[in-house]
């Protein structure tokens, strides 16, 4: 048997309304919005099959971030195993960011951000865009309060550098930046 | 007059812009502001985390003086980059795939995980 009761028609409908978060967390998380969405296609699929673990009306959005980023992480380990295995063809992949142009500070942002230890940039991302508190975020990611903000502050310090931001005036990449971040980037 | 009706949203939204430098993020100071902030925070994730928010793209530098620190800078740049994910239509392979696990689920209801 499944375990798995028809989902009332009200949950299948948060679970639709949770997609976009669910994206954009995924997209700022691996930095690459086709695995973002296998992310997110995963996630579905795994939540919608463990429906009975969850309490309805408790914090659907928490529920299926943690379910998310423990994908995220599970391939993410696996993928460094792999990147060492294959010259870094996959790290070359998960570099490239979105090819438009007229977006230069967005992307400058998006490769500083995939610059950031995995934790710092969630704890980040999950506090900083997705709305949750530090004790939610906290909770998704299994660790301390003080944990979660300690990351987030060094996220910031570490986002402040590559972005050479100093000041209120002195914001926005410039060339220096780019030259620092296309000199980091894998080679 | 734009701009502080902006504003407004802007704090009653999930933190969209911080600017100030009390937002909670910044420091253990945030006893005071802290709470109200962390409530109308939470409330606003909840509004848009189950009504798939349709959120205007956000005016991209803020005219009233603006964020004087550089969390504001970041997380007005980090927001850009998310809401820029959250804001475009849910892509039909997610709901084709929630349709299809519910007939799966329906038609086997016996059979194995």
């Amino acid at each position: 048997m499944t375990g798995n009761p028809q989902a009332s028609p009200q949950l299948k409908a948060d679970l639709i309304a949770a997609i976009p978060n669910l994206r954009a967390f995924a997209v700022s998380l691996c930095g690459n919005p086709d695995r973002a969405d296998d992310l997110v296609q995963e996630t579905l699929v795994k939540a919608w099959s463990n429906l009975t673990s969850f309490a309805e009306g408790t914090n659907l959005a928490a529920w299926l971030f943690t379910i998310l980023r423990n994908i995220y992480y599970s391939e993410y380990r696996k993928r460094r195993r792999e990147v060492a295995d294959s010259d870094g063809a996959i790290a070359a992949r998960l570099a490239t960011a979105p090819a438009q142009t007229g977006h230069m500070d967005f992307l400058d942002f998006r490769e500083a951000l995939q610059k950031l230890p995995p934790d710092q940039r969630e704890a980040l991302i999950l506090v900083g865009a997705s709305g949750f508190s530090y004790e939610e975020a906290a909770a998704i990611c299994e660790c301390a309060v003080g944990t979660i903000k300690s990351r987030v502050n060094r996220a910031r310090t570490r986002l402040a550098d590559l972005l050479s931001i100093d000041s209120a005036d002195d914001f926005g990449p410039d060339q220096s930046t780019r030259a620092i971040l296309s000199a980091g980037g894998r080679g | 007059m734009d701009d502080s009706v902006r504003k407004k949203q802007g704090t009653a939204r999930a933190r969209v812009v911080p600017t100030r430098s009390h937002d909670g993020l910044s420091s253990g100071r945030d006893a005071g502001g802290g709470d109200r902030l962390r409530s109308e925070q939470t409330s606003a994730s909840v509004v848009s985390l189950n009504s798939s928010r349709k959120s205007r793209p956000r005016a991209s530098v803020r005219k009233d003086g603006g964020p004087s620190n550089v969390e504001g800078h970041i997380g007005k740049q980090l927001k850009a980059v998310y809401d820029d994910v959250l804001n475009q239509p849910i892509p039909d392979r997610f709901l084709d795939l929630l349709t299809q696990l519910e007939t799966k689920t329906g038609s086997k209801e016996s059979g194995d995980q």
